[in-house]
């Protein structure tokens, strides 16, 4: 299938990547990011992990498209809590809704949460562990203070306060989960920090007459990134488990949102009789947290600083 | 081939006629970290185009004091100040144009360079901090100046050898061009081959700009080479002071500074059992 | 007597079982039994005689052998020796004769037997693409009981070498020779559990920086015990009067104070010494010491490797010293291999520096700045591709 032309073609282009002398700054970011995906590569499970969380994406992207019924609507009369068939590949449940759609559309739900809950909470643990393990003394004391005292929240207790205060909505849950887990990638931020302070190119940098909001933000951040990286990823099957909870307890999205929490929640209902209306969401969100964390542990062993030289 | 050892740095006394060069004096450093006492009451006068050098062991302070002289390390008290150059007021310590005119080469070359930026990033940040234009002809210029071509340019520092790792460290210092270096042990992680190579580099710079340098070492015959005059140092107090003329001649006065000369000399199996 | 010479002529008696003492001839079996009893005699008079030896080293030749074995310099009998003879020897006065072993001299008496041979030693690691790249290509010496220092640059192999004969190379890399062997034992192909035997018990290895080397999270004197006791069967009452002793033997001033400090709390120098003493308390035949001294002050340089030269010269031991200081190790060491690019290039005898042929050699001794000279620019080593063959 590979003539020799492609092939030669692929040869090189590795070559080209994996050169020690590299001619330009596009050729030397890229070599670097194509030798940390070979690493990553190699990692079977890690690959699975990665299999999975694009599935994920390309289902939600494709919800429309993929489900074959609607998810919301349902015939009670004829097709109410029907097992599993060809018609149906996870059954319905009590409202006559097939579950498989249900589920499809579901996974937007996830990524919505799971995105936002990254896109806001990794950040600011970035930026208050950087600041506070470069700046030391009272700016350090006061940053930590304020961190442990969101850490010591347990997320439900909080989403249940945002919920009174708030309303139910899956929002409200976005911003209570969020606001829970950023202490620890602060931590993470400001222990490699504390490491990287004393290097002498900080030294360096600091003589030319950086100030220090460039050095915190130029040169010590692109070195933090990857540790917190790595563990947003493994957090997510947490954040994922934490909004379905919320779902179950009916704070976080509100029916007839196809939360998988929430689908959960509704099954609860007939577990013994109609397993299959509470199982199916159960395997979703055990399969997508199982592939979140093979992803996370495949990028600790790509990004690991220790492994890059 | 040797010289006469008359004129140690026969490029000295050439360069003393430019009046705009400028030197560098410390008056009465000391520096405590947490009640120790690193560095005690060291006074030091470097003249314009002068190469000074500190020798000492762990533990001497010799380093401290040239991380005072930058301000990377606390004074507690004393005074640094910039001398010489001509008509100019010199800038206060610590100030962004003081950064520019001195600038410090560090000793591990491993540690020096930030370890995700490529190389060019590295020559560019000094130029892009001090606001200055044409950085593509610049960066270009400096790592001509040390020795190495245009293909190292988009090198990680994980991707260069030791020597060539600490020739980016001196473009680095170089690119700004500052008037006075320090040196910390700019060759003790390197192999005897490659050192001689900096070394080399660092004299050629020096002759050529007209820099003035304090250099740091713990070895003696590097320090010699490459310095005129020598500042002995124990337990963060000066034990002497002398050109390295006298030194290579055996004109020593302290025990200590013999006893460092002897120690440089190798081990003798009837020195151990005497 | 000390305990430490009681130790070692019992570990002489288990460890040279044919004769590996100088001038004697590798004798028959039957002679084993004699010479045993000929290591076992001296214990009284080692002690005495000890002093004589290193009286007479100096004078014996130029390279001054380590060999002040405390087995005492047997005189050389060409015939078997009859079981009285070797006892009656040794009681009388010490004759100084010569008593080195320099594998490399065709004496009239056959050498005895070496206490590490290497032939073509070759270690590889796999390159990122696949290949192997080789860190050592085919190094060869034999070690009797002297100082051999192996000298190279970063990347020449010699720490290489010295790991591989210990069989630390790290698991992915690959360790081939034609022959290695430890008082003939094959270290290639023993067994994990010999290793370890062998390992602390009979080679020892000493590293660069202690700070790296010991344990942080143990005393040092915790750590000597440590070392005692995966050797030999003792009390750790004994165990710890052992551990003072060996501390005390390198020169440590205060061994029960330094007993109860941790190695981020001591010198680099002590941290270093107390490294030495964990080393040798098991008494080993062979030493490799990689950069002992790199990491030090130039005057605690020279005090470490006074204790070194005066333990080596005392117990006998083989003593390879690999650094990257030609000039230290041309003071230190009798004999000093050169090592570049994986191979060996030149062998040169202690005090012959200055007759080196190969021009690497050459133009390392040349480039180092001297004290005494005054060289602008210093001459530099122009690599040729010929000395990586």
């Amino acid at each position: 299938m590979n003539s020799p032309a492609t092939s030669a073609a692929k040869e090189s282009l590795h070559d080209w990547l994996m050169s020690e002398r590299p001619q330009s700054r596009r050729q030397a970011s890229l070599g670097r990011a194509y030798g940390a995906w070979r690493t990553f590569a190699r990692n079977r499970l890690a690959m699975l992990g990665l299999a999975i969380v694009l599935a994920l994406v390309l289902i939600a992207i494709f919800a429309d498209q993929l489900a074959p019924y609607s998810p919301y609507i349902g015939d009670l009369r004829t097709t109410r809590l029907l097992p599993p068939s060809a018609a149906h590949w996870f059954g319905t449940d009590d409202q006559g809704r097939d579950i498989l759609s249900r589920i499809i559309h579901g996974s937007r739900v996830t990524l919505y949460v799971v995105a936002l809950v990254a896109v806001l909470a990794a950040p600011i643990g970035l930026v208050v562990g950087t600041v506070a393990g470069y700046a030391g003394g009272w700016i350090d004391a006061a940053l930590m203070r304020i961190t442990d005292i969101f850490l010591a929240f347990p997320r439900l207790i909080l989403a249940l306060a945002f919920v009174a205060a708030l309303g139910p909505g899956i929002e409200n849950a976005v911003i209570a989960i969020a606001i829970t887990s950023w202490p620890p990638y602060a931590r993470i931020a400001r222990a490699e920090t504390l490491t990287i302070r004393q290097a002498d190119y900080i030294a360096a940098v600091q003589l030319i007459g950086a100030s220090p909001w460039r050095i915190v933000l130029r040169h010590i951040m692109p070195l933090c990134v990857s540790s917190v990286i790595v563990r947003v990823t493994l957090d997510m099957a947490g954040i994922i488990l934490t909004a379905a909870g919320l779902g179950f307890l009916g704070l976080g999205a509100q029916p007839p949102m196809p939360e998988w929490g929430a689908l959960i929640a509704n099954g609860r209902l007939y577990v013994l009789d109609q397993w299959w209306v509470a199982a199916a969401p159960g395997a979703a969100i055990f399969l997508v947290s199982l592939a979140f964390n093979l992803l996370g542990d495949g990028l600790r062993d790509a990004l690991d600083p220790k492994g890059v030289k | 081939m040797t010289s006469t050892t008359d004129s140690p740095n026969p490029a000295a006394t050439a360069r003393s006629s430019n009046d705009d060069h400028v030197g560098l004096a410390a008056i009465d450093l000391r520096v405590v970290y947490d009640g120790f006492v690193a560095v005690e009451k060291t006074t030091l006068h470097v003249a314009p185009g002068e190469s000074f050098g500190i020798v000492g062991e762990s533990g001497s302070g010799k380093s401290t004091v040239l991380r005072a002289i930058c301000g990377l390390a606390p004074m507690e008290s004393g005074k640094v100040q910039l001398i010489g150059g001509g008509d100019r007021t010199l800038p206060a310590p610590g100030s962004k144009p003081f950064r520019r005119l001195v600038q410090m080469v560090f000793q591990d070359p491993y540690g020096s360079l930030h370890p995700r930026q490529t190389v060019d990033r590295i020559l560019a940040e000094p130029l892009a901090i001090h606001g200055i234009q044409d950085a593509e002809t610049r960066i270009e210029r400096a790592l001509d100046e040390v020795g190495l071509g245009n293909g190292f340019r988009f090198r990680y520092p994980h991707q260069l050898s030791g020597g060539q790792r600490q020739r980016i460290a001196i473009a680095r210092a170089l690119i700004l061009e500052p008037q006075i270096m320090l040196l910390d042990e700019p060759t003790s992680a390197l192999d005897a081959s490659v050192q001689a190579e900096v070394l080399n580099l660092l004299e050629d710079l020096r002759r050529r700009r007209g820099l003035t340098f304090i250099m740091v070492s713990h070895d003696l015959a590097v320090v010699t080479h490459m310095c005129e005059k020598l500042m002995v140092m124990q337990r963060g107090q000066t034990v002497e002071l002398l050109s390295s003329a006298d030194l290579a001649a055996h004109r020593v006065q302290q025990d200590y500074t013999r006893k460092l000369m002897q120690a440089s000399a190798g081990f003798s199996r009837d020195a151990a059992t005497a | 007597m000390s305990i430490i010479d009681r130790a070692l002529t019992k570990k002489g008696r288990a460890a040279d079982p044919e004769g590996l003492l100088p001038g004697v001839p590798a004798p028959a079996a039957s002679d084993g039994h004699a010479q045993h009893d000929a290591l076992d005699s001296p214990a009284a008079t080692t002690g005495a005689e000890r002093p004589t030896i290193d009286a007479a080293t100096p004078d014996a030749m130029a390279p001054a052998m380590a060999d002040g074995s405390p087995e005492g310099p047997t005189p050389a009998p060409a015939a078997p020796a009859a079981t009285t003879e070797p006892s009656v020897a040794l009681a009388a006065p010490p004759v100084p004769e010569p008593v080195r072993i320099e594998p490399t001299l065709k004496a009239a008496v056959p050498a005895p037997r070496p206490v590490l041979v290497v032939d073509d030693l070759r270690v590889a690691f796999p390159g990122r693409d696949g290949g192997w790249t080789e860190a050592v290509r085919g190094v060869s010496f034999t070690l009797g009981r002297e100082r051999l220092g192996i000298v190279g640059e970063s990347g020449s192999g010699k720490s290489q070498t010295g790991r591989a004969i210990l069989g630390l190379t790290a698991p992915e890399g690959r360790v081939t020779a034609k022959r290695l062997e430890f008082h003939g034992t094959d270290l290639l192909h023993c067994s994990a559990r010999e290793r370890r035997d062998l390992r602390g018990g009979r080679i020892a290895m000493v590293l660069q920086d202690p700070k790296f080397s010991l344990n942080p999270v143990m005393t040092i004197g915790d750590q000597v015990v440590e070392t005692l006791r995966a050797h030999s069967r003792m009390s750790a009452r004994d165990a710890r009067d052992k551990a003072l002793e060996a501390l005390a033997a390198v020169q440590i001033d205060q061994p029960k104070r330094v007993y109860k400090l941790y190695p981020h709390e001591v010198s680099g120098g002590m941290g270093q010494r107390a490294m030495i003493a964990m080393m040798l308390i098991a008494n080993p035949e062979l030493l490799i010491a990689d950069e002992p001294t790199s990491a030090l002050d130039v005057t605690v340089q020279l005090q470490v490797l006074a204790i070194l030269d005066k333990l080596v010269t005392e117990r006998g031991m083989g003593l390879v010293f690999i650094s990257h200081d030609l000039r230290l190790v041309s003071t230190f060491c009798d004999r000093i291999l050169v090592m570049y690019a994986g191979k060996v290039v030149e062998e040169i005898a202690s005090g012959g520096l200055a007759d080196a042929q190969h021009p690497y050699t050459r133009g390392l001794l040349n480039c180092l700045p001297r004290l005494a000279e005054d060289r602008h620019p210093l001459p530099t080593l122009d690599r040729q591709p010929a000395w990586a063959l």
